[in-house]
């Protein structure tokens, strides 16, 4: 064993082996640095994604490519490092097309869990819906590209026996992608070519016929957070009134699919707890039309794919004193992104000319002014109206939902549970 | 030692490159089999490269640099010519196949703008009718390399009463005599008093790197010349490989010879394809001298040889890292900072990578002296440094000036045409406005003392590109 030399990480003093990985020694002094490319195994580290970068000798520098030297000074978490980790973890969601209810990996995914974990409720980018096209060619595989972070791991770890590379890197720049060989995925094992898609820290490697799905509670992210006192943040700051006078509630479901609505109402009895202190307006629950009153709080379900869906939007702002958006389509799109990365025009064409079912020549794309138009994309609430909190999840959970809704509403206090805080 | 096969990939990529046009779907089949590699690898080298194509790319391959001097020099009006002449647009072959146009970053010669490379044969001081004459001569069948410009040096200023450094006659063999008799530890204490610090841009004591690398216990180490030149603007080191390609290999043989190195290699970027052959003369020249090959210079078990290797059209292989990733015949990107190139370099052996201007300066300092060098500059940053000029002034090109010049002094010798902002060290350094005309130009610290430290562009542009839109310009330079 070499020789041991002090260090400290935030502010707390340590003793390690000189020489050894900086993130082996925080994970073994019970210290979360968030990482997404860091792989035990893989020496020397990839370094590709960032999201571990600390403040290390006064400097930015990513934690998993440190060696421990004498006086090693790393800061982790101060306001400004947690925040542009965050930020730069968003960016990931933002680049690819990552639509967690879709996908094969949810629940056993690293990039999700890493969204978990830092507690991503909403992005500050804008997605950029590029087209990808998923490559079904090799013949165990599925090459996702829509979910690859370009992390390196399969590069550089998957090899077949006579030690040629798989997975490479391709073009260059912005353009940069992960291509496979599909002469030399034949080759691999079938243990070779699970071990792929398990060291591929996103759903972006799928073999075929091997499905990851597993009930809630059974899939490896879903129960316990890394971090040891992980409570997603502390909300709530003011006390109760003691007399409460009940407010009012209208909700819609824009372009979303109503399961948002079946996990409001998933709370069981509560629900008679709940309606004691809310009263609902505009809802589908009560199936109000119009607006009867100025609404305390107007929870919106589901993203804007149409013009009738904008005039609704902007009506709750009108209307509500809070503006909610309430699961992945309201937050950014959700599952209608889909056909973001797709012209408009050829998804009409898809589903109502071309599509298994129709008769040639027999339909016709629906066009009547009384009709809503479809938009050329889905957009998120918050890119048409000023959105005020951010209910994540897909659909998010009951309890959280009404946590989080009576926080607002009374600024009672409360903490999410990680178990809580899903998105799909 | 024998280096492993991948290494020469990169010059099969070439031939076959200018040979056909481009890479056929056969040539990476053949590839792969012959580097034992699995195809997707080839594929991902080839398709790093700007300058390699899985696609024809004409019998005259076009690049018209579209750098940001480029622009303000009328690079609109010749793109429009070209494609009017040759018949294609941009990023596309004519139906003939005959031409083929692309667009390409800086290509080092900003001091001559507009300027293309024709089958990465210059042509510089482009316009309209020097452009018809060109595609007419081609269209005839004209070989593009006898027509073909040979660029000027361009050296416009030596700090007065001769005291050039870089530029004086050099007498080959001078320098590395003077390192034997010094010996390895005096020429570190030379480079070392002499405060040389690399030119590359980074400014790390030379005098350390080399040392790391001489206490490294390998028997196998590598002398690598950073000859990539990437940063938009600068051309000092075309200037240099043009005129004192001896001084060049001569600062390798130093530092061979100091740090126990038996192997250099010359990084050269894929723009200066047409000084490859300059340079593999002079280092001819040095092999038949003795200076190179066995017990070179006479010194029993000194044995250095120096090969170039020819990048292929990429700004981030300027980066040492990626630098070495690309001499090893894989994709130029740059390695996690886990080892110094010091330690695990070019095939993970102790490597010395340096700019040229720094091995250049190293030669000199070696020949002329710590001391006579140190009689030029200022305190804490003496001796010289090349600065490559270029944009709204009347004379671009390259200035030798003494460390701790002022911005408005080299305004003045450059005739600067109303300046108004000067870009200092390419789109990722630093843009100072003519306000600050009176700092100084030197490699001390930039915010402590208010110097500039340059690695060598001054971009200069003048009130009139600031006119309609400053935000558009920026763009275009950033971007
Ligand atoms: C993106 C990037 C591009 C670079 N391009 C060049 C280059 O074109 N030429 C060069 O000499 N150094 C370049 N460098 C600096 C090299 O990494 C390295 O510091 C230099 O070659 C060391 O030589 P020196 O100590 O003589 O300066 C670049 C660095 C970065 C980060
Ligand atoms: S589970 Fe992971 S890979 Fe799949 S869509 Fe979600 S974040 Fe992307
Ligand atoms: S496919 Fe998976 S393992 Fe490979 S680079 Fe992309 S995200 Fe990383
Ligand atoms: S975990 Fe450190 S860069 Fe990815």
């Amino acid at each position: 064993m070499s020789k041991l030399v002090n260090i400290t990480i935030d502010g707390k003093a340590i003793q390690a082996e000189e020489g050894k990985g900086l993130m082996l020694v925080a994970r073994e002094n019970g210290i979360f640095i968030p990482s997404l490319c860091f792989y035990e195994h893989i020496e020397p580290p990839l370094g590709t994604c960032r999201v571990c970068t600390c403040k290390i000798n006064g400097k930015y520098s990513p934690a998993c490519t440190e060696k421990i030297t004498e006086g090693l000074t790393v800061e982790v978490n101060t306001e400004e490092l947690v925040d542009s980790r965050k930020a730069l973890v968003e960016m990931m969601f933002a680049e690819g097309n990552h639509i967690c209810p879709a996908c094969e990996k949810s629940g056993h995914c690293d990039l999700q869990h890493m969204g978990y974990e830092l507690g991503i409720s909403s992005t500050r980018f804008q997605h950029l819906f590029k087209d990808r096209a998923i490559d079904y060619k090799p013949s165990r595989m599925v090459m996702e590209h829509n979910r690859c972070i370009k992390c390196l791991r399969c590069v550089v770890d998957v090899k077949t026996d006579d030690g040629k590379k798989v997975f490479n890197y391709q073009d260059r720049g912005n353009e940069t992608y992960v291509g496979i060989d599909y002469e030399q995925e034949e080759k691999l094992s079938e243990e070779q070519v699970i071990n792929a898609m398990k060291i591929c820290p996103t759903g972006a490697i799928i073999v075929r016929g091997v499905s990851l799905a597993a009930p809630f509670g059974d899939r490896k992210y879903d129960m316990d957070s890394v971090q040891k006192d992980y409570t997603k943040k502390k909300h709530g700051h003011r006390s109760r009134p003691t007399m409460m006078e009940k407010k009012i509630v209208a909700t819609v479901s824009l372009a979303g699919c109503f399961g948002c609505h079946m996990s409001m109402l998933d709370i069981d009895t509560d629900l008679l707890d709940v309606v004691e202190l809310i009263s609902f307006d505009k809802s589908p629950l009560t199936d109000f039309k119009n607006f009867t009153s100025r609404c305390h709080i107007g929870i919106i379900e589901g993203g804007v794919c149409n013009s009738e869906n904008i005039e609704t939007l902007r009506k709750f702002r009108e209307h509500c004193d809070i503006l909610v958006s309430l699961g992945e389509c309201s937050i950014w799109g959700g599952l209608p992104t889909m056909r973001n990365s797709i012209p408009l025009s050829e998804c009409l064409e898809e589903a109502y000319l071309n599509s298994a079912t129709s008769e040639p020549g027999a339909n016709i794309v629906p066009y009547h002014e009384d009709l809503p138009k479809i938009l050329d994309r889905v957009y998120a609430c918050s890119e048409i109206v000023r959105i005020d909190y951010f209910i994540p999840g897909c659909p998010p959970d009951a309890n959280h939902i009404w946590k989080a809704v009576k926080n607002i509403l009374w600024g009672e206090e409360y903490s999410i549970l990680y178990s809580e805080f899903k998105y799909d | 030692m024998q280096e492993p096969l991948q290494t020469r990939m990169m010059d099969q990529l070439w031939d076959l490159q200018l040979s056909n046009g481009y890479i056929t779907d056969e040539d990476v089949i053949k590839l792969s089999r012959q580097f034992n590699l699995s195809e997707i690898e080839v594929e991902g080298v080839v398709s790093f490269y700007h300058f390699f194509h899985r696609k024809p790319t004409g019998k005259y391959t076009i690049y018209l640099n579209n750098s940001i001097v480029a622009d303000i020099k009328g690079f609109s009006r010749i793109k429009e010519t070209l494609e009017r002449e040759s018949g294609t647009t941009f990023g596309s072959v004519d139906r003939t196949g005959t031409f083929g146009l692309f667009l390409t970053p800086c290509i080092g010669l900003s001091d001559q703008e507009p300027s293309a490379l024709i089958n990465f044969y210059p042509f510089t001081n482009l316009n309209a009718i020097k452009i018809k004459d060109i595609i007419s001569s081609l269209k005839r069948g004209v070989d593009p390399e006898t027509i073909c410009d040979s660029p000027a040096d361009n050296i416009r200023y030596m700090p007065p009463g001769n005291k050039t450094v870089f530029f004086k006659e050099f007498a080959n063999g001078s320098a590395f005599a003077r390192a034997t008799t010094l010996g390895e530890d005096g020429v570190l204490e030379e480079l070392k008093k002499a405060e040389l610090a690399g030119r590359g841009g980074a400014y790390y004591p030379t005098w350390k790197k080399w040392s790391a690398a001489k206490s490294q216990p390998s028997a196998t180490k590598y002398v690598v010349c950073n000859a990539d030149e990437g940063e938009p603007g600068t051309f000092k080191d075309r200037v240099l490989i043009n005129t004192q390609a001896n001084t060049l290999i001569e600062g390798m043989i130093i530092c061979g010879y100091t740090i126990g190195a038996e192997n250099g290699i010359v990084y050269l970027r894929g723009e200066y394809r047409w000084l490859k052959n300059k340079l593999e003369a002079a280092i001819d020249e040095y092999k038949k001298a003795g200076l190179l090959g066995t017990d070179c210079g006479n010194i029993k078990g000194f044995n250095f040889d120096i090969r170039v290797q020819m990048g292929a059209g990429s700004y981030v292989c300027g980066e040492e890292t990626a630098l070495l990733e690309s001499l090893e015949g894989k994709r130029g990107e740059p390695r996690t900072k886990w080892f110094f190139p010091v330690e695990k370099g070019y095939l993970q052996h102790p490597t010395v990578i340096n700019n040229v201007e720094t091995f250049c300066a190293a030669a000199r300092i070696i020949e002329i002296g710590a001391d006579a060098y140190m009689s030029q500059g200022i305190p804490g940053s003496p001796g010289v440094k090349l600065l490559s000029v270029s944009g709204d002034c009347k004379l671009p090109g390259l200035y030798e000036i003494e460390w701790g010049m002022t911005v408005a002094e080299l305004l003045e010798l450059c005739e600067a045409e109303d300046p108004y902002y000067i870009q200092v060290s390419g789109p990722s350094g630093e843009c100072i406005s003519i306000k600050e005309k009176y700092r100084r130009i030197s490699m001390l610290d930039l915010l402590a003392r208010k110097d500039i430290r340059c690695g060598g562009s001054f971009m200069i542009f003048s009130k009139q590109r600031f006119g309609k839109s400053a935000a558009k310009f920026f763009r275009i330079l950033y971007v």
